[in-house]
């Protein structure tokens, strides 16, 4: 498959900081479901910003889609290829009216009106907000704030979606209901999914997952290969999911449990088997 | 203590008024401010008042309401009719007491400008506040000022400030508690002291919330950004206002009093 993002030889520096990225490589193919995990402060959403185009690289290229993101005549290509959802739901709602905020970004584009009916209808239904389309913005829940805001990037028909840590200042209820929309997205609508996350447990759910250290990729596997490599994952001291940490417990004490359990109905599996055949 | 702030006062009924486009309803405020400050004859002012009464009727908005409205209005509206009473000088002295003579014109100047006041706030009321969305007034307003643009005047922006400051209202309210909160958890006293004391203990409370709503803002430009926001160029409404013949209507009937308080204004109407 071909690479929808691809980063070659990408510098960054804030204007008032030292370098941040310094020859920064990166693929990311279409379909993919990606997770980039890492600690505070080793450039992850600065990654994402980049990736999407709101941030340009100092020097290097960063194409979306085959476009350079530093084209300024592509601008609303770009943004209409590769949507981002941020961390604070909201900082992203622009209108008062739940369905009004969906059709902001059509309304931007110049759409028809009579399309833009149908566009905002469509990406309601995909993120199952149907219901609230005449409600207020400020009368929903954080999970509802982002769903509506989920809705508003697919309203643009994107082929690809950044989360910045959208799951971060949700609750428990509020993440489940994104992590299960970055999935059906991905599975179901064919999108590219990128997330930023410090929460293992939403790593695992990606085909992929980028450990990011000091803006350098010092893992880059799937979930199994990266909470395998303990060293690895130690040496920047995040931790695997529990789950795993408890079969790396039981190897270590001579149970034969294999290697890379990521979810715990998978374990519970494995000691259900174990117990039988004993 | 932010609770009882009311945000607009939208009062949903189903109305001529209501349903009108608010493009129509902007000008006929302006026919009809402007009706009510040229108002002259004894005449006229019974005629703007009149349409007033007529168009709360219309508007299926309680009387109640209105007089609730009002009477939060009632201090600034004696205080300028007292000044008023007191100041007018005139032809015939009905009373004098000391330095205070208060003149047959007077207190007909008096009058007039309560009715003046009542008519401007219950036009505005019935009109804007409690028929009009904020979003469709906005959009109004944005509409209306369309020809400014011509000067080189941004009306896109100004619309588009007033939209997110309108929607940005309970998110801000929402914080100030928490941030009210989270001091008075750290000991912050905001119900004793003097006036002044008072005002300087708030200044914990504001700091935070500006250096919070700056950060809100470069969030929400990001997020415009990658929504394809490019300062209204080329860009549509996916609800369009369309005029009806009932809002030429609505529009022709404050011009009908504009011209019938013309009329009036007359000198031969002039009786008291």
């Amino acid at each position: 498959m071909n690479n929808y993002i691809s980063v070659k030889n990408m510098s960054f520096a804030y204007r008032d900081g030292d370098s941040l990225f310094e020859n920064f490589n990166l693929d990311i193919k279409e379909g993919e479901y990606v997770a980039i995990i890492g600690h505070n402060g080793c450039g992850k959403s600065t990654l994402a910003k980049i990736l999407c185009g709101i941030l340009l690289p100092n020097s290097g290229i960063v194409t979306v889609n085959g476009i350079d993101t530093a084209d300024d005549e592509n601008f609303f290509e770009i943004r209409k290829s590769c949507g981002m959802i941020f961390q604070n739901p909201d900082n992203q709602l622009v209108a008062t009216v739940v369905e009004e905020d969906v059709a902001f970004a059509p309304e931007n584009l110049g759409v028809e009106p009579s399309e833009i009916r149908k566009i905002v209808d469509e990406a309601l239904k995909t993120v199952g907000m149907e219901a609230y389309a005449k409600r207020s913005t400020s009368q929903l829940s954080g999970g509802q704030k982002q769903r509506v805001a989920i809705a508003g990037i697919l309203a643009m028909r994107p082929r690809c979606i950044i989360f910045d840590e959208a799951t971060s200042m949700l609750d428990p209820e509020g993440r489940k209901d994104i992590i299960a929309a970055m999935k059906k997205l991905n599975k179901e609508n064919g999108i590219t999914v990128i997330t930023i996350t410090h929460y293992m447990s939403e790593a695992v759910e990606a085909d992929r997952i980028i450990v990011l250290n000091k803006s350098k990729i010092i893992g880059d596997g799937t979930p199994k290969d990266i909470f395998s490599d303990v060293k690895m994952l130690n040496s920047v001291s995040l931790a695997s999911p529990q789950i795993t940490q408890l079969s790396e417990m039981l190897i270590d004490d001579g149970f034969p449990f294999p290697k890379g359990i990521l979810h715990t109905m998978e374990a519970a599996d494995v000691i259900e088997s174990y117990l039988q055949n004993k | 203590m932010l609770k009882d702030i009311t945000l607009g006062q939208y009062y949903s009924a189903d109305s001529p008024i209501h349903k009108a486009d608010p493009r129509i309803k902007l000008l006929s405020l302006i026919v009809f401010l402007v009706t009510v400050l040229i108002s002259k004859s004894p005449v006229s002012y019974l005629i703007s008042f009149l349409s007033v009464v007529l168009l709360v009727a219309v508007s299926r908005i309680p009387f109640k309401l209105i007089l609730k409205n009002l009477k939060s209005l009632i201090f600034i509206i004696l205080i300028t009719t007292a000044i008023t009473l007191f100041i007018s000088k005139g032809d015939t002295l009905l009373f004098k007491w000391k330095f205070i003579e208060i003149y047959k014109e007077g207190i007909l100047n008096s009058v007039y400008l309560i009715i003046r006041f009542v008519c401007m706030l219950c036009g505005s009321f019935v009109l804007i506040s409690y028929t009009t969305l904020p979003l469709d007034l906005t959009e109004g307003i944005e509409k209306l000022l369309k020809p400014l643009t011509l000067f080189n005047i941004h009306v896109h922006d100004f619309a588009m400030m007033m939209s997110i400051a309108l929607r940005f209202i309970p998110t801000f309210i929402e914080e100030t508690n928490k941030i009210i909160s989270a001091q008075k958890a750290r000991g912050a006293d905001f119900d004793s002291g003097g006036l002044i004391k008072r005002v300087k203990a708030f200044v914990p409370i504001l700091i935070p919330l500006f250096v919070s709503a700056f950060r809100r803002a470069g969030d929400l430009a990001d997020a415009m950004e990658c929504r394809c926001y490019n300062r209204g160029v080329g860009h549509t409404r996916m609800k369009q206002l369309h005029l009806k013949w009932t809002d030429f209507v609505v529009l022709f009937c404050f011009v009908l009093v504009l011209v019938l308080v013309l009329i009036f204004n007359r000198p031969e109407f002039f009786f008291i």
